[in-house]
């Protein structure tokens, strides 16, 4: 049984803790607001077994021997982390990163859609909200922020201050005409008209002309964020985590993606600078995967996951959970990682730890829920 | 801007400059519908007024692209067993070979010409439609070489006849039993997984295709199904498909497919499996009459019929239709017994009644096609362009195009659920910047057959905007028209 840094999470009740409320609607620049929250989506179903491996459950080799990263580091007696996660670890070894184990949004029907819907609306419904859980949290806040994707992705959706960054590249059309754009914003109206004055602000400021994979873009907003200035909160994609075949064990895709997602942390932190301080970047997957491997060497849609965290404001570089264990009756529908960790309450936690949010007001009024526990001291530093 | 070029771009891909204009727009919808399809295009560049058919050297049929996957596959086993060479050697290399060898980039390429050249664009906006709804992306393993395919004839052969044999053709094309991995899925009794055990090999179920099959492609969640009967769908489906990509240890027990009766024995399930029994009764057959009875139920259902209409009106008429313009096309779908040609109809013909009441927000590859075929502008590089280099100032390849406005049938980054059906999500900063930008790319490097305030007043444009095209240069006047409001939401 795996004791270390465990979390009687389920026991704690969401009155106990009595955070002042913060009069967060009064601020008007965002001068006023040191702290920085970036957010990385990881489509497709990201497999926390693969990438932090429970090596101190003897079950794990039992039930996927093909998949076990032979590489791997070794964070602790429990818990191995992949060899791809070169920079986390030693953001761990700094106490700058931790990983909140078998967590996942309490969402149990397997279906990339939905799952994507609920952990980017924050509700429990899937498709019962237009708005995203971070664009609700800044709103309440009125503080900009920016999304580094070609869509405005649901999870930022909700408030207006928000711009989507991600420069086209078309041969032969290196720049706007800025004449038609003038005529055009005068025009039209609505959200086109939103959209256009936007790209007329990303000219004047420099961000058309950025370079736009997923590493640099991690490395630009972290710059813009460092600024005085700059947006409070950033999103970025991370794709391919919907390995069903072929998912390799310490080479192949998903290590390939792993690798990426390491990447961007690093890039991160180079861009936020002295920034990084007052920072927290966490990862949001829309489930786990199957335990055992399936018939085509990758796994299937499943339930626990892995988050991950990094950022000066965490409290220690650890892994924090209570371990459900991998003996099949232990398993979710004796298939998938039990999620004994609400990734609502990470989320609720890092909101706080940012945003300056208490945990009462973003359970109640962002996600709608008031059980929500608050983990907020296990996590950050306060 | 006028009502019949208003209906034709939200149905089609609007008139060309030199296009016969129909008197009767519901019998347009009519001969559109019955209109053999039509494979236009242009040779090169540098003689861009030539429109001539797709030469028969760069159009495939399944039997060579089964060929050209057996040829990668090799390619890939011949440079993994040099050990010479490093991983990211391996890659450079074959991707140099897929670009060579495999048809993908005039593919591609046809897709884009046809939709700028040929006549038959209603049809081809419900090919975008259908092949949205049954969306496959690039696959690693296979480069795509098989979505032209799946796009041509898996789907569009198929829109002249019922749903019920649309969703046969797909669910068993060799596009989608790749993509979905089902090619990869062995029932648990197959000759497959007793093998694989013998040779301490890793075999088994793979519940991918009939996750979506259930969720996406017919009756959704709200059907209610368990976990455990998403499996025996997957049982049913283990062993069908065409397998033209697999890699590694399987190419020695490779059989050659029946393209007719896509269906691997050794990987099927055994014994009868039983699903839905509640509605199908107990009787349900072994894997290989499953399917057929599997897909009749699906195809057939209620709720499948309620989520395609929706989706069906949504996408012609308004995000958010009435519920009378969705019982419309239920009521085709019902009294035709699912005839597409009737369904295609049904919300055609009720487009066309509600066009002065409604508005949709283009789709970005719509937009793009629009503009270039309106403007009789050449912009897309022609056949023999392909792999050659060129010498033109400027020429636009059908995938970078692709890529960049983030929609199209041969991109690696969407799901299964295709491109959004929501217009906010492609309003987005970034999304018009590079409308804005491709709009300057058509004006000054694919030669405009006309001066954009004819254009604008040929369709109908309002007069705030046609005084503000007069008044400027050649450029700036075609960015105005091209992403005016009324061009983007028609």
């Amino acid at each position: 049984m795996l004791r270390r840094e465990l979390l009687k999470l389920l026991g704690i009740s969401t009155s106990a803790a009595s955070l002042g409320f913060a009069p967060t609607l009064a601020i008007a620049g965002t001068e006023n607001y040191p702290k920085r929250l970036g957010i990385i989506i990881l489509e497709g179903g990201m497999d926390g077994l693969a990438s932090v491996p429970p090596i101190g459950d003897k079950k794990l080799f039992d039930h996927r021997p093909d998949l076990i990263d032979q590489t791997m580091f070794e964070i602790n007696s429990d818990f191995g982390i992949s060899s791809s996660f070169e920079n986390f670890y030693s953001l761990m070894g700094a106490g700058e990163a931790s990983v909140v184990h078998a967590s996942a949004f309490p969402y149990i029907r397997r279906s990339h859609f939905e799952g994507q819907n609920v952990i980017q609306g924050g509700l429990e419904t899937p498709f019962s909200t237009d708005t995203g859980w971070l664009g609700r949290a800044l709103a309440e806040i009125g503080m900009p922020g920016r999304t580094l994707s070609l869509s405005q992705p649901l999870v930022t959706r909700g408030y207006s201050e928000i711009e989507t960054v991600y420069p086209a590249r078309i041969h032969g059309a290196k720049s706007i005409n800025q004449s038609a754009l003038e005529v055009l914003s005068k025009l039209s109206s609505g959200s086109l008209k939103d959209s256009l004055m936007k790209v007329e602000k990303s000219i004047s400021d420099g961000t058309i002309d950025l370079p736009r994979d997923p590493i640099s873009l991690a490395f630009t907003a972290g710059q813009a964020m460092a600024q005085k200035n700059g947006p409070i909160s950033s999103v970025i994609y991370v794709r391919g985590f919907d390995t069903h075949a072929q998912q390799g064990s310490s080479g192949g895709p998903h290590q390939a993606n792993l690798r990426k997602l390491d990447s961007i942390f690093k890039a991160y932190k180079e861009g936020l600078g002295d920034r990084w301080d007052q920072t927290v970047i966490m990862t949001i997957t829309e489930f786990g995967r199957t335990v055992k491997m399936n018939g085509s060497h990758g796994t299937d849609h499943g339930y626990g996951t892995a988050t991950l965290l990094a950022g000066g404001l965490l409290r220690e570089g650890t892994v924090l959970t209570e371990w459900p264990g991998l003996n099949n009756d232990k398993l979710f529908e004796r298939r998938d990682l039990m999620a004994t960790v609400d990734l609502r309450s990470i989320m609720c936690a890092a909101i706080e730890a940012t945003l300056d949010i208490p945990h009462e007001h973003s359970s109640k009024e962002i996600f709608q829920d008031s059980t929500i526990s608050n983990i907020g001291k296990y996590l950050f530093a306060s | 801007m006028d009502k019949l070029h208003r209906f034709a771009r939200r149905v089609g891909l609007g008139f060309r400059p030199d296009e016969k204009l129909p008197s009767n727009p519901v019998q347009w919808i009519e001969s559109q519908l019955n209109q053999p399809r039509e494979f236009l295009g242009i040779a090169s560049l540098s003689d861009p007024s030539s429109i001539q058919e797709w030469p028969a050297k760069y159009s495939f049929d399944i039997r060579q692209r089964y060929e050209m996957g057996f040829a990668y596959r090799k390619q890939i086993n011949k440079h993994e067993n040099n050990a010479s060479l490093n991983a990211a050697e391996i890659r450079q290399r074959l991707r140099l070979w897929a670009q060579e060898n495999l048809p993908t980039r005039h593919d591609e390429t046809r897709f884009f010409h046809r939709a700028i050249y040929a006549s038959d664009q209603i049809r081809q906006r419900l090919l975008y439609f259908w092949a949205n709804h049954f969306f496959v992306s690039l696959g690693i393993t296979d480069r795509g070489m098989l979505i032209a395919d799946y796009l041509e004839r898996a789907l569009e052969t198929q829109l002249d006849g019922s749903f019920r044999d649309l969703l046969w053709n797909v669910t068993t094309s060799p596009a989608m039993t790749n993509y979905l991995d089902n090619i990869r899925s062995s029932g648990e009794k197959s000759d497959n997984v007793k093998w694989a055990r013998q040779n301490k090999r890793q075999a088994g179920l793979n519940d991918n295709l009939a996750r979506e099959l259930l969720e996406l492609h017919t009756v959704t969640p709200e059907f209610g199904y368990t976990e455990d009967e998403i499996r025996l769908v997957a049982k049913i489906l283990a062993g069908w498909g065409m397998d033209v990509s697999n890699e590694g240890d399987d190419v020695k027990r490779m059989t050659r497919p029946d393209f007719a009766h896509p269906h691997l024995k050794h990987m099927a399930e055994k014994g009868k499996i039983k699903v839905f029994e509640m509605a199908l009764g107990s009787q349900f057959g072994t894997n290989e009459k499953a399917l057929p009875r599997l897909i009749d139920f699906l195809a057939n259902h209620p709720l499948t019929i309620r989520h395609l209409s929706t989706k069906l009106c949504q996408h012609f008429i308004s995000d958010t239709p009435a519920n009378s313009d969705i019982e419309v096309v239920q009521k085709a779908w019902v009294d035709s017994d699912g005839d597409l040609i009737a369904i295609h109809k049904a919300v055609l013909t009720r487009t066309w009644q509600r066009i002065d009441e409604t508005v949709k927000f283009q789709w970005p590859l719509t937009w793009f096609l629009q503009a270039v075929r309106s403007t009789g502008a050449s912009v897309i590089q022609g056949w023999d362009d392909v792999h050659t280099e060129s010498s033109l100032r400027y020429e636009a390849k059908a995938r970078q195009i692709t890529r960049e406005i983030g929609q199209g049938f041969w991109l690696s980054d969407l799901q299964p659920n295709g491109f959004s059906q929501r217009s906010e999500d492609w309003m987005s900063p970034a999304h018009i910047e590079r409308r804005l930008k491709l709009a300057s790319m058509i004006a000054n490097y694919g030669n405009p057959q006309m001066r954009p305030v004819q254009l604008a007043s040929t369709l109908g444009i309002s007069p705030s905007v046609e005084e503000a095209i007069v008044s400027a240069t050649p450029e700036t006047g075609w960015v105005i028209l091209l992403c005016s409001p009324e061009m983007l939401e028609v």
